[in-house]
């Protein structure tokens, strides 16, 4: 097969329309780009950017961002003065382009058919919150004109009042028409149309279909990844120590401000870089800079008010705390009664049991206030050294677990054509199940007790990938 | 980003140790810092061949392609190997000393028996039995405490690549102290063996029981009897008769030893042979040989299981798919004056052009949407006298039209075309929501012609 030939089958999508109606936001969610933009500056859009899906380097598919179509009448007119003859259009086509390609009142008309003209597929984007007008047939007619295949997407830029107006006047002029809002479609009805273009052209259908396939399989990957972000981020929240020498007859208060100070610190530049690194695996490589980012307000996690918001509030925590320990305890029980070949029937057990619930609850009460315990040891050379860490505050582990799924379902549910601020509505932890409360609350338990260490983490590491997938699932 | 070596294949049949941990630790943390993108392309080049390879085998050789050992660190004056060799030496040294000086510390050649039952074989076995429990702590997950003067931590010292604590390799330093803890103690049991098999040849030592406990023969008897038991049946030679009990049995105060015949003096020596075989120098061995397989294998998991080693995997295994532009968007670098255009007036509102100086050069500029209504009719009464053909109105795009512009607005008279100008935030972009309103605002002004531009700032 021939380079010449190699291109010739390469499916490609020219998104045209006319400006502002929404191909750019279509554009940047297909394409998971949030550098695509209205430019600031005039005069910057004049240009067809192309975003092609790469596999190891090889093309599958290419989307074509144009510029929008402003004079299709005129177009229109000078292609009706130059064909008669139906089956010439196409040619006609092609010779308009020829004829004004040196034309910059018609640059922008030139830009947007040429990648047609040259074997594209065309996705003609309008707006469904304004009426459908007369005017738009023009620019309809000029790309029913090119012969190519077609679909037609109707995005409800904030509404959907004229959808269905727009759904029976282009079913006229194209084979397929969807509404498609590129700032609420979700991960699947972003592959579901994908997969619609591949169906456009028979040769385009099984490119395409790898495509969908390979983007289900990114997407299971950027959610795994995330999932070890996460349980890392609260393994260090639960492990993490400060520690500074102090000389003797030295005052400890100060020094115990720049412990805390600095066990602050490190915590929330931890959260920061792995809220950064879900971003990144989300693809998202503009989002601080974006008019409006995310409003995560960084000392949060150590703002103990809002803590009912990110992790659990103190009936919930008492419930999976005490759970947590009655197991624990009850555990030790279980060997006790073993041991005594059951000769105290089931009372170590119980007691055990109690004990342990008991223990527990009164510890996550005891420590609700502290976010982690300060603990003295002296230095052989004189002095002592001040440690601050690991955090005993049984709501800690849940407020960073809690921001980082927040996060991650905002970020990973977003799509990239989305400009508004995300905002918490509703507490971070309120879809976890009791069961899965006190689960959490012994993987915790276990890992501030070095118990078990790596198996829990690995546990952790198991539930979060699961909820993270849970996000695609609905 | 850079491999820094490339290696010959798949790192087939080759198991991860100590040095892997730390240099897999760190690593990932120095990926830490990297883009992803690049990460996701090198870890994918580096897997493309390994398709049928397992976990182990990947990230082996993953590492080797992306850190290799320094070739050019200076090596320490002690290795692992050599302090190991040291340490064995010395516990065969010492057993072989610890049994000499008990069994020559009689100048009359008595051995007690239960002296050297109690030091060499109960005492070790119950250390056996303590480590038996720690080890099985340790598989379990649990923190087992070492004894400080362990001399297994001798040769840990020169085993770990460098001074850093690594979380993660805890585990496997415990068990890797208790393999060489349970190699030494085997070693020294196998010394002191040695020297008692050693000093019974050029020597003829007297084995005789005695207690201040009032132990009958019948009970010591029994207690030989069941010592035996797993040997007996198959080596009844290396089992204690009654009878040699009765006449081995020996007071403190005895001072002649000519009643006790020669034979029956020396008959215990096999079956001392067998308990310091049996109780003393097997368990060692089974905790070695289970504390040396529970290594390799925590070796393999925490190697497997270090933070961020499963989406190396992931990464290597998932094709590096890219959907987003070819091209970056274009943007000019420098400030110029978008708009330079003679006979044309800027109206700046609410300044506006604040963050925008230099994009509009004109002659006559006013100002509006600050201060107080008489300055708008300054503005007003200027922009009317001059009657351009072209008004420009730069506004601020983040913000939402007003209808204090537009009254000003409305107030201009004999200006044909005018032209909102919608400064950006610098590095921020135009929302289509704000364009739109614009776009609303702009058709109702009462003007011949109405445009409306973007004026970036980068």
């Amino acid at each position: 097969m021939s380079a010449g030939k190699e291109v010739e089958l390469l499916p490609s999508f020219a998104v045209v329309g006319r400006p502002n109606k929404g191909k750019s936001s279509i554009v940047a969610t297909l394409a998971r780009d949030d550098s695509v933009h209205i430019a600031a500056r005039a005069g910057s859009t004049r240009a067809t950017r192309r975003f092609p899906l790469q596999v190891d380097g090889t093309t599958l598919y290419e989307l074509l961002d144009t510029p929008g179509m402003q004079r299709a009448r005129q177009m229109l007119a000078w292609l009706k003065t130059d064909c008669t003859d139906a089956a010439a259009r196409p040619a006609a086509v092609k010779r308009f382009l020829e004829a004004h390609s040196d034309d910059d009142q018609f640059a922008d008309e030139c830009l947007a058919l040429r990648p047609i003209v040259d074997g594209a597929g065309i996705i003609y984007v309008v707006d469904g919150s304004v009426p459908f007008g007369a005017d738009y047939e023009a620019e309809m007619e000029v790309l029913r004109w090119t012969g190519r295949p077609s679909l037609a997407l109707v995005n409800p830029i904030g509404n959907s009042e004229f959808v269905a107006q727009w759904s029976a006047g282009l079913g006229q002029y194209f084979q397929t028409v969807r509404v498609f809002d590129a700032h609420r479609a979700e991960h699947g009805k972003q592959l579901d149309l994908l997969t619609l273009f591949g169906h456009l052209d028979p040769e385009w259908q099984q490119p395409l279909q790898r495509a969908v396939e390979l983007l289900e399989a990114d997407r299971h990957r950027q959610h795994q990844e995330a999932a070890e972000i996460i349980a890392d981020l609260i393994y260090e929240g639960l492990t993490y120590t400060v520690d500074q020498a102090v000389p003797e007859g030295a005052p400890e208060t100060p020094v115990r401000k720049l412990l805390f100070a600095r066990y602050q610190r490190h915590l929330i530049k931890r959260e920061r870089e792995s809220r950064n690194r879900v971003e990144e695996l989300f693809y998202y490589r503009d989002l601080h800079k974006s008019e409006q980012g995310i409003d995560f307000a960084e000392e949060d996690l150590f703002h103990q008010q809002n803590w009912y918001l990110w992790g659990l509030n103190r009936r919930q925590l008492l419930i999976a705390a005490g759970a947590a320990g009655g197991v624990a305890g009850g555990g030790a029980g279980v060997l006790v009664d073993g041991m005594t070949g059951g000769l105290l029937g089931g009372l170590a057990t119980l007691a055990g049991g109690i004990g342990g619930a008991l223990a527990s609850t009164r510890s996550a009460l005891k420590y609700s206030d502290d976010i982690a315990r300060w603990s003295v040891s002296g230095v052989p050379t004189g002095g002592n050294r001040l440690f601050y860490g690991p955090s005993r505050n049984a709501n800690f582990p849940f407020v960073i677990l809690g921001r980082a799924m927040q996060h991650h379902r905002l970020i990973s549910q977003r799509t990239h054509a989305v400009r508004a601020a995300l905002t918490l509505t509703q507490p971070a932890l309120d879809w976890l199940a009791e069961k899965e409360r006190r689960q959490l609350a012994r993987i915790f338990d276990s890992i501030r007790s070095n118990k078990r260490v790596t198996e829990q983490r690995a546990e952790l590491k198991r539930l979060i990938q699961a909820w993270c997938f849970q996000v695609d699932a609905g | 980003m850079k491999i820094k070596r490339k290696g010959p294949g798949p790192a087939r049949g080759l198991m991860p140790a100590l040095d892997h941990l730390y240099r897999l630790d760190e690593q990932l943390r120095s990926d830490r810092a990297s883009k992803l993108e690049d990460l996701r392309e090198r870890d994918h080049a580096i897997g493309k061949s390994l398709s049928q390879a397992e976990d182990r085998q990947c990230l082996m050789h993953w590492l080797e392609e992306v850190n290799p050992p320094d070739g050019n660190k200076a090596p320490r004056w002690l290795s692992e190997a050599h302090a190991a060799l040291i340490m064995r030496l010395a516990a065969i040294l010492f057993g072989l000393l610890a049994m000499s000086g008990f069994l020559l510390a009689s100048d009359r050649a008595l051995v007690n028996v239960f002296l050297l039952l109690a030091l060499f074989v109960f005492l070790p076995l119950a250390t056996s039995l303590i480590a038996a429990w720690a080890i099985i702590r340790s598989l379990r997950g649990s923190t087992a405490s070492v004894f400080p003067l362990n001399p297994a931590r001798f040769v840990i010292r020169y085993a770990l690549p460098d001074w850093r604590y690594l979380q993660e390799s805890s585990s496997v330093v415990r068990l890797l102290l208790f393999k060489y803890g349970q190699e030494f103690d085997a070693l020294f049991a196998a010394g002191a063996m040695i020297s008692f098999v050693g000093l019974l040849a050029f020597n003829d030592f007297s084995f005789v029981w005695g207690s201040t406990f009032a132990f009958s023969d019948a009970m010591v008897t029994r207690f030989a009897a069941i010592l035996a038991l797993p040997w007996s049946a198959l080596l009844s030679s290396a089992a204690v008769s009654p009878e040699i009990i009765a006449d081995t049995r020996y007071y403190a105060t005895q001072l002649d030893l000519g009643q006790i015949s020669a034979d029956s003096r020396r008959a215990w020596w096999p079956f001392l042979f067998m308990c310091l075989s049996f109780y003393s120098l097997l368990p060692r061995l089974l905790l070695w040989l289970l504390s040396t397989r529970a290594y390799r294998n925590e070796v393999s998991r925490a190697f497997l299981s270090m933070p961020g080693a499963s989406s190396v995997l992931t990464r290597m295994r998932t094709p590096v798919v890219s959907t987003q532009a070819a091209d970056e968007d274009h943007v000019d670098a420098q400030v110029q004056p978008v708009v330079c255009e003679a006979g044309t007036v800027l109206l700046e509102w609410a300044g506006a052009m604040a963050l925008a100086s230099g994009l509009i050069e004109v002659e006559n500029s006013f100002q509006a949407g600050l201060g107080s209504p008489a300055d708008d009719l300054d503005a007003i009464e200027g922009i009317n006298r001059l009657q351009p053909s072209h008004l420009l109105v730069a506004v601020k795009a983040w913000e939402p039209p007003m209808a204090d512009l537009a009254d000003v607005l409305a107030e201009v008279h004999g200006v044909s075309r005018c032209s909102l100008q919608l400064v950006s935030l610098p590095g921020r972009e135009l929302g289509e929501a704000s364009l739109r309103d614009w776009q609303a605002f702009a058709s109702a002004l009462p003007f011949a012609a109405t445009a409306l531009a973007p004026l970036g700032v980068k």
